[in-house]
């Protein structure tokens, strides 16, 4: 039972790390570690990479705003926050379900 | 980075590429009816742009750019108007070699393929949300 929860868990992160920039560093040790890395580091590292994104969105808009990028710009860079935070959220939703299942289970 | 984010981002440039296009066209236009300020002077020569694939080494895909923006060199109009102040001494006024015709199409052209970026944003963005749908 307990490997196939940190099977799942691995596969989040899998799906974390895809959207997650070469830049951040989070926590590598944690991410090598054989028993999985923590729900709570794979969530934060996630919302870091989606707060980064959205960071750099908002640096766009004030270039924007101050004449220096174009709309173009600011259109990829909205979206690409959004599509980031979307993932992080669509993932935590579902590691949240599986916690619930687990909760709901009659001992 | 992923090939959905980096073809939104390839598109962008494209658009942007479009809209230089579209400045200079709006230039032309603009200036359809500039001569110059002395007498036998070269009025307003109208302005061409061509592109070119450059390989963005982040996106490792070929994007494209605005290559250079030149002056056509094809023939100017003439008008005879010897009360004009850029008349030359027989009485000829030397005009922009703009044909508002041709602007007009090369605008259209421009709008087209903007519109064409624009759809493979909307598609990809598209792609990109309907993939995370199937978590939900």
């Amino acid at each position: 039972m307990a490997m196939d929860f940190n099977t799942a868990i691995s596969a989040y992160r899998e799906a974390a790390g895809a959207i997650r920039e070469a830049g951040t560093t989070g926590n590598a040790a944690a991410l090598g570690n054989p028993d999985g890395p923590s729900f709570v580091n794979m969530v934060t590292d996630s919302l870091q990479n989606a707060v980064e994104t959205g960071k750099q969105a908002e640096q766009v808009s004030m270039a924007k705003i101050a004449g220096q990028a174009s709309t173009m710009d600011v259109v990829t860079a909205v979206a690409n926050a959004q599509h980031s935070l979307e993932t992080v959220v669509a993932v935590r939703d579902k590691v949240l379900q599986a916690y619930q299942e687990i909760l709901r289970m009659p001992i | 980075m992923d090939n959905l984010s980096a073809s939104s981002k390839i598109a962008a440039h494209g658009m942007k590429a479009q809209a230089t296009r579209l400045r200079v066209i709006s230039e032309n236009l603009a200036n359809v009816n500039s001569t110059s300020e002395v007498p036998g002077g070269e009025p307003y020569r109208r302005k061409l742009l061509t592109f070119r694939n450059a390989l963005d080494r982040q996106l490792e895909a070929n994007t494209v750019k605005v290559k250079r923006i030149y002056d056509d060199k094809s023939e100017l109009g003439v008008r005879y108007d010897p009360a004009h102040p850029a008349a030359d001494a027989n009485g000829y006024v030397l005009t922009p070699n703009v044909n508002p015709l041709i602007e007009m199409m090369d605008m259209r052209e421009a709008q087209r393929s903007y519109e064409a970026n624009m759809n493979v944003i909307s598609t990809s963005r598209q792609m990109l949300a309907k993939t995370l749908e199937l978590l939900r």
